[in-house]
């Protein structure tokens, strides 16, 4: 396992620099890693300025997998669309994106591929709520108002607008979606306080001790307490294990021929800059 | 609890092949013709003490009907454009548009299938049904049965679509004839509720008024695409900056990361369903700026799009090709995905529009539009999104 990593990282050191000869973007991108000998970087800067139009790298996605590509390439020269997991995998398949990046399995991807994250939800209620635990017919249940209560409690639901990522996931993950003439609707009851940000759900659930929240499974912090899904807890073993359900891996794909620009991203997701994009929109990073 | 339940459906299975085999002549295989194609499916039909019994799923998806389920009472309701029948596992008595009437053998669940009655569907909904003992063939005639003269108006996003059904239909049957204008969706409904057109095309919602004399069926799903000339170097615009833009507030490229140039809004009609969406979505209810130039339809707001370099539209993803250039709205582009799931900002619904019920022909049309055949080889060809 080490040995992999020591291999992988020599790689990627060894193509990164390659890269750098070449091709302004993708050292452009190196600049964030922590790695980079300054020597290259001089080299960089002068090709920069001879051409500005440097092609980008072009970077297709799922929209669950959206605030990852936006926040992971802020200031880079990424071209980076939401256009769907299947167009997104069609577009590296037919060679008019280099990168897909979606939320699904290993299984779906043809070509080269790598688990870069994980997006996922986790309900929180107050610190002080008797809750601990809470199943997915319950939240089935209780979301959609066929029942009132959850374990006998009469709670206020509290969700993220329709429009953020952890409100999509939410709906997709339970799931809390119908379709109706070809397009999903949402099940959630009309009762639920809906909040703009995902940080308002938890100043919410951290002011009222009969509230339930949901939130990213990676913005839980001690103002609220997360709850244990089919008595599973939320954590960095659990969700890369699968134990815990209400997650789905972050894949990255390429075509064979793109390793390079494959190699520059998953560094880019391991690197400290990585990490805190990751951390910063709630999702988990793969370790 | 899902173990048991598991267990559960699979003895209730057994036990129902089991009840079955007695009155299956196991022996015969019997073929399914709809309009003169083969109907592929896994589930085959069966006779079951001499009624053919049919897969539901596969002759409604033919047929282009909808079908609910109620789990609590084992009820199947089949939706036509015209008729509603409803069928109960294991009971004999079934409905067609609430008229109770009775059948020789129950509707009932072969190997998770729900099977039922050839001749009481087929019948229910007008279609006509042959059975041929020696070559063991059941065929349903529909899409084939069709006569006389339709006249659709309305929507020029969806007149691409009713074109080619219509061409397609007309081929099938000599004796159909099929006329399809564009006007606009405010023109469409307005025809529609006149009684001037035997079908409606709108690519906006009925108000609350309108619904009164008009009936809107979902025939297909469309994103709304903003479209500027592909020499645009712009790519992405914020959902706040689209409405800034089509409002007139922001009237240059170089606020949005453009070239400095004035930037030439483009619009459609104010009857236009595309319009309509556009100011619902993006603009708050407000109207386009006066300033834009308007267009009759989608193609000539397309056409101009392209021509001019400085101009931003927008238009049905159905219309959109390498003569325009999508620019995605907060990163996100109108696809089937995007548009199905509802996290592109402009996905919407197309409809045809009946005047109460719709009958004869004009009802047949309005099904095919919605079946698997129209769906798979035209909707999704021409550039829209499907229903299914």
């Amino acid at each position: 396992m080490k040995l992999n990593r020591v291999v992988l990282i020599a790689l990627s050191l060894i193509l990164g620099i390659g890269a750098m000869t070449g091709c302004v973007n993708k050292a452009k991108l190196n600049e964030t890693l922590n790695h980079v000998p300054a020597t290259v970087n001089v080299i960089a800067e002068q090709e920069q300025v001879i051409d500005q139009s440097e092609v980008n790298t072009i970077l297709r996605g799922s929209i669950n997998a959206l605030p990852f590509m936006l926040e992971l390439t802020q200031g880079l020269p990424y071209d980076i669309t939401a256009v769907g997991k299947e167009a997104a995998i069609e577009a590296v398949n037919f060679t008019e994106a280099q990168l897909a990046l979606f939320d699904g399995t290993l299984d779906e991807a043809v070509g080269l591929s790598e688990i870069v994250a994980y997006a996922g939800v986790v309900l929180i209620v107050n610190p002080k709520s008797g809750l601990e635990n809470i199943t997915v017919e319950e939240v089935r249940g209780f979301f959609t108002g066929e029942t009132q209560d959850i374990q006998g409690q009469n709670l206020t639901l509290v969700l993220p607008s329709k429009a953020l990522p952890s409100r999509m996931l939410f709906e997709e993950l339970f799931p809390l979606k119908g379709d109706i003439n070809g397009i999903q609707k949402s099940l959630i009851t009309d009762a639920a306080v809906t909040v703009d940000t995902d940080e308002a759900v938890i100043q919410e659930v951290a002011n009222n001790p009969n509230a339930i929240g949901v939130i990213n499974v990676g913005q839980i912090n001690t103002q609220v307490k997360g709850l244990k899904l089919e008595g599973i807890e939320a954590n960095q073993s659990t969700i890369v294990d699968g134990t815990y359900t209400a997650t789905k891996p972050i894949v990255l794909m390429a075509q064979a021929s793109n390793k390079e620009v494959f190699h520059i991203f998953i560094e880019l997701t391991k690197s400290e800059k990585g990490k805190t994009a990751i951390k910063k929109i709630g999702f988990v990073p793969v370790n | 609890m899902f173990k048991s339940k598991k267990l559960f459906a699979i003895v209730l299975v057994v036990l129902l092949s089991i009840s079955n085999l007695v009155g299956v002549n196991a022996a015969e295989q019997i073929k399914l013709v709809i309009d003169n194609t083969t109907i592929k499916s896994s589930v085959a039909p069966v006779v079951v003490k001499g009624t053919t019994l049919i897969p539901l799923r596969v002759a409604t998806e033919a047929l282009g009907a909808q079908v609910s389920w109620n789990q609590a009472n084992q009820q199947a309701t089949i939706k036509t454009s015209a008729y509603t029948v409803i069928f109960k596992i294991g009971s004999t008595q079934y409905t067609v548009n609430g008229a109770k009437k009775t059948l020789s053998t129950a509707p009932q669940i072969i190997s998770g299938n729900t099977m039922v009655p050839l001749r009481a569907l087929s019948e229910a909904i007008g279609a006509t049904v042959n059975y041929n003992d020696k070559t063991n063939t059941a065929s349903i005639n529909y899409f084939t049965t069709m006569t006389g003269k339709i006249k659709i108006t309305g929507s020029t996003t969806l007149q691409p679509i009713a074109q080619a059904a219509a061409d397609k239909l007309m081929l099938m049957n000599k004796d159909l004839s099929v006329s399809v204008a564009g006007g606009g969706s405010g023109a469409g409904i307005k025809d529609t509720a006149a009684g001037t057109n035997n079908l409606g095309m709108s690519s906006r919602e009925l108000t609350a008024d309108e619904t009164a004399t008009v009936r809107a069926i979902t025939v297909a799903n469309d994103g709304i695409a903003v479209i500027v000339n592909p020499n645009n170097s712009v790519k992405n615009l914020t959902k706040d900056q689209v409405s800034k833009i089509f409002l007139g507030e922001i009237k240059n490229w170089k606020e949005v990361g453009g070239k400095d140039a004035p930037i030439l809004v483009q619009t459609r009609e104010t009857g236009s369903g595309t319009r309509a969406t556009l100011e619902e979505m993006i603009l708050s209810k407000k109207s386009v700026v006066a300033t834009a130039t308007p267009f009759t339809s989608s193609a000539l707001i397309k056409q101009a799009v392209a021509k001019e370099a400085n101009a931003i539209g927008y238009d049905s993803v159905g219309y959109v090709d390498s003569t325009v250039k999508v620019v995605s709205i907060d990163n996100v582009v109108p696809t089937a995905e995007t548009v199905k799931s509802g996290s592109y900002v402009m996905g919407r619904s197309l409809f045809i529009l009946t005047k109460g019920t719709p009958t004869g022909v004009s009802a047949i049309f309005a099904d095919y539009l919605r079946s698997l055949d129209c769906q798979k080889n035209i909707v999704i060809k021409e550039g829209y999104i499907s229903i299914q």
